[in-house]
């Protein structure tokens, strides 16, 4: 592609020192990046000490996707078609710990698009559980008293029939 | 103990070590300088990007353990507020083991997995993307923080369920933020006892954000108070029943108010539930011209009783008939004289594609008619002004069905009152200035204002003292793609006696004038006081010995612009160009500015 020769090359380096190779153009689809080209801090690698190599090779996978311009209107359409099923099987990772990683990651290089996808994921992964499935399945800690789980169960107890 | 010191650099965090007891030597750049930590220490930071520290104040901090030369990454993000985190913070600093404490909270709560380890933000997020009220529920079960999160939902959709007791308590809570509630009952529909139902819907009332409000399956025998919602923008009813006069009451006020509201496919019948209300209102029969105005020849006789027999054939199979719709067409075509090149037409026919923002005048009938194609509608119209009101005009309007079989179905007389605007006529409207002989440099202005069409005129008209002027004009602006026509007609000085703004009416108007032409005061006018009356605001402006009393047209913007160029004075009056606005003015001392020059006209 005559675009990837022109393009600047960012280099990203991961938590656990693998180094990445990015078009400028793709990378600038996060934010947090952005700012750092903006503010020129960008000329020796960037390091994402948030972002595991894996969860970092997954955004990229994700951002080179999206970063895609279909040629004509034929093409848009096919693309948008293309890039939701991209998507939905984006989502569809293995361990639930690697979409908390894509949330994670999303969140701190700032891709509003990626945040939302992941979150919505993660949303969906939540429906027509109880309380109990919720938190065993996201560790989460009940701190709640008893009288106020009680009081806060007898508000929503119309959801639990 | 470490000897090791961490470089904690403020951007990077690069983590190198370097070892204690030592001088080091370290490059420093304006972006990347060195901040070092004793290996080992746990720093807690705000990590978050923001604007500004104010708003970093509820952030979470985040735990670094600056342990190794290497920099272990994000161990955790606690929250502030969350008292299990606080808790061990507290009692391991006594033992002031961090290390230690900081290896077991992890074991404690291990990092895959946890929905904990996200930032508040972002469960907020992932939370507010919920749309069952089911699962929403559940959440709030969860845990203290995610039942905090809650109030943060945007969007809501109950299935049918017994949940009306627990709505009501929902949108008390999370209400403020809500911005589109869907309520599914279908089952609603089938009890009859729908009284107990009736107050808890009331509840809604608590979500004043609302935009979209959707309904299915409910019944509604109350005309709901719809004002409570400060900007609704959908209102969508399904499969409801809904009791006459709520309906047509809900209609008419949305029909008046602007609000994208009417019904799909006509077919308001309000004892037949399954009907979606929706934008366009659908036009089954061929539009008919009730009168047509020359703006030129127009006498004030002409249009002091509008009456018209016509009528209207049915396009639509087997449909039902519920409401007539007027609206009005200008035609530009210039005058005898001086014909326009190409004949421009506004027109404020509803469509499919909404592409007027005109509203539509609509006489909804109860109960629809059934008609077929090839029916025909004959209407007799007839519009006076009221007498009490001179802005009120009374409107009677008779119809009969010619079934295309040949028997004559039904004769209905409907009596309406409506406010003025130009509706149910189709107004010839030419160019015509000879009002505006007084006018400095008439033909640049002419000139100018012609490719917007207006006319003047002045009559007096019955219930107002002072005789009135009709200023009208149409101007076409583009905006961001979309083109937008409008009619402007300004009517001045036909108050009744005794108010204090003549023009006070005016101020319900918008004057848009096209971008293009860009008429505005000369330099040296400048306003010096302003203040608010009435609708709008009065600017008075003093220069040359001149006081000028301007009175702001504008509601959509009330901000004051620079007035820069006077427009047209006739009579007392003066009409100033802003930047994107006409405004009336009115002399108060002196006499019309003369003060146009050359340049730009």
């Amino acid at each position: 592609m005559s675009s990837s020769s022109s393009s600047k090359m960012i280099e990203l380096r991961s938590s656990d020192g693998e180094t990445f190779h990015v078009e400028e153009t793709v990378v600038l689809q996060s934010e947090t990046i952005k700012q750092m080209i903006d503010d020129d801090c960008a000329n020796a690698a960037i390091p994402l000490p948030n972002v595991t190599s894996m969860t970092l090779a997954k955004v990229i996978e994700y951002i080179k996707k999206h970063a895609e311009k279909p040629k004509d209107d034929d093409d848009k359409k096919v693309a948008e078609e293309d890039l939701k099923k991209f998507d939905a099987e984006f989502v569809k990772v293995d361990q639930e710990s690697m979409l908390f990683d894509l949330v994670r990651a999303a969140n701190y290089l700032n891709i509003k698009s990626l945040l939302d996808l992941t979150c919505q994921a993660v949303a969906d992964s939540i429906k027509d559980l109880s309380v109990e499935e919720v938190r065993k399945k996201f560790n989460i800690q009940n701190d709640f008293t008893p009288e106020e789980e009680a009081k806060v169960r007898k508000e929503n107890a119309w959801a639990f029939d | 103990m470490n000897r090791f010191y961490v470089s904690v650099s403020t951007i990077f965090r690069s983590g190198a070590a370097f070892k204690g007891g030592k001088t080091h030597k370290i490059e420093v750049t304006d972006a990347d300088i060195h901040v070092f930590q004793r290996a080992g220490t746990i720093i807690q930071r705000k990590d978050r990007f923001r604007r500004s520290t104010v708003q970093m104040e509820n952030d979470p901090y985040t735990l670094w353990d600056w342990n190794e030369p290497i920099p272990t990454k994000v161990h955790h993000e606690c929250m502030p507020v969350a008292p299990e985190s606080d808790n061990h913070l507290n009692e391991k600093n006594k033992s002031s083991n961090q290390d230690e404490m900081l290896s077991e909270y992890i074991t404690l709560y291990p990092t895959t997995d946890r929905m904990d380890c996200l930032p508040e933000a972002v469960v907020q997020h992932i939370l507010s993307t919920l749309r069952n009220a089911k699962d929403v529920a559940s959440c709030n079960c969860v845990s203290k923080k995610w039942k905090d999160s809650m109030p943060y939902i945007a969007s809501i959709y109950f299935q049918p369920c017994g949940l009306l007791p627990a709505l009501a308590s929902w949108l008390l809570l999370v209400g403020s933020s809500l911005k589109s509630l869907e309520l599914c009952m279908d089952n609603l529909a089938e009890q009859n006892a729908s009284n107990d139902s009736l107050v808890k819907l009331e509840c809604i009332q608590a979500a004043r954000n609302l935009e979209s409000l959707r309904l299915w399956g409910v019944l509604i025998v109350r005309t709901p108070k719809w004002d409570v919602f400060q900007k609704p923008r959908n209102l969508q009813i399904v499969r409801a029943k809904l009791e006459g006069s709520v309906l047509t009451e809900t209609l008419r006020r949305h029909v008046a108010s602007n609000v994208k509201w009417a019904e799909e496919d006509n077919e308001v019948d309000p004892h037949e539930p399954a009907k979606v209300y929706k934008v366009v209102v659908h036009i089954k029969g061929t539009p008919a011209v009730l009168k047509e105005i020359d703006c030129l020849t127009v006498t004030v006789e002409d249009i002091l009783k509008v009456e018209a027999c016509v009528s209207s054939i049915i396009t639509k199979e087997d449909t039902r008939l519920s409401g007539f719709g007027g609206w009005f067409n200008v035609h530009f075509n210039g005058r005898k004289e001086n014909p326009a090149e190409c004949e421009v037409e506004l027109t404020t026919a509803p469509s499919i594609d909404d592409g007027t923002h005109w509203s539509q005048q609509v006489f909804f009938l109860h109960p629809p008619v059934r008609v077929n194609e090839q029916d025909e509608v004959r209407v007799n119209f007839s519009m006076t002004r009221s007498e009490e009101n001179h802005r009120l005009m009374n409107v009677d309007l008779a119809y009969e069905i010619k079934l295309s079989s040949g028997t004559t179905a039904t004769f209905v007389s409907l009596k309406r009152y409506i406010q003025l605007r130009a509706i149910a006529v189709v107004i010839r409207l030419e160019a015509n200035l000879d009002g505006l002989k007084h006018v400095n440099k008439v033909n640049s202005v002419v000139k100018l204002l012609k490719q917007h069409a207006t006319s003047f005129a002045s009559f007096k008209v019955p219930g107002s003292e002072n005789p009135s002027f009709l200023i009208s004009f149409a101007t076409k602006n583009s905006n961001a793609g979309q083109v937008i026509s409008k009619l402007h007609i300004i009517e001045l000085g036909a108050q009744p006696a005794g108010i204090l703004f003549p023009v006070s009416h005016v101020a319900k108007d918008l004057f848009l004038v096209s971008q293009e032409s860009r008429i505005s005061l000369p330099q040296p006018l400048y306003h010096t006081q302003i203040h608010r009356e009435n609708h709008g605001i009065t600017t008075r402006i003093h220069h040359h010995g001149i006081t000028t009393r301007f009175h702001h047209c504008n509601e959509i913007r009330p901000d004051l612009v620079n007035i820069r160029r006077l427009v047209v004075v006739f009579s007392d009056w003066v009409v100033v160009g802003g930047e994107r606005w006409l405004w009336l003015a009115e002399l108060v001392m002196g006499v019309a500015v003369a003060a146009i020059d050359g340049d730009g006209w």
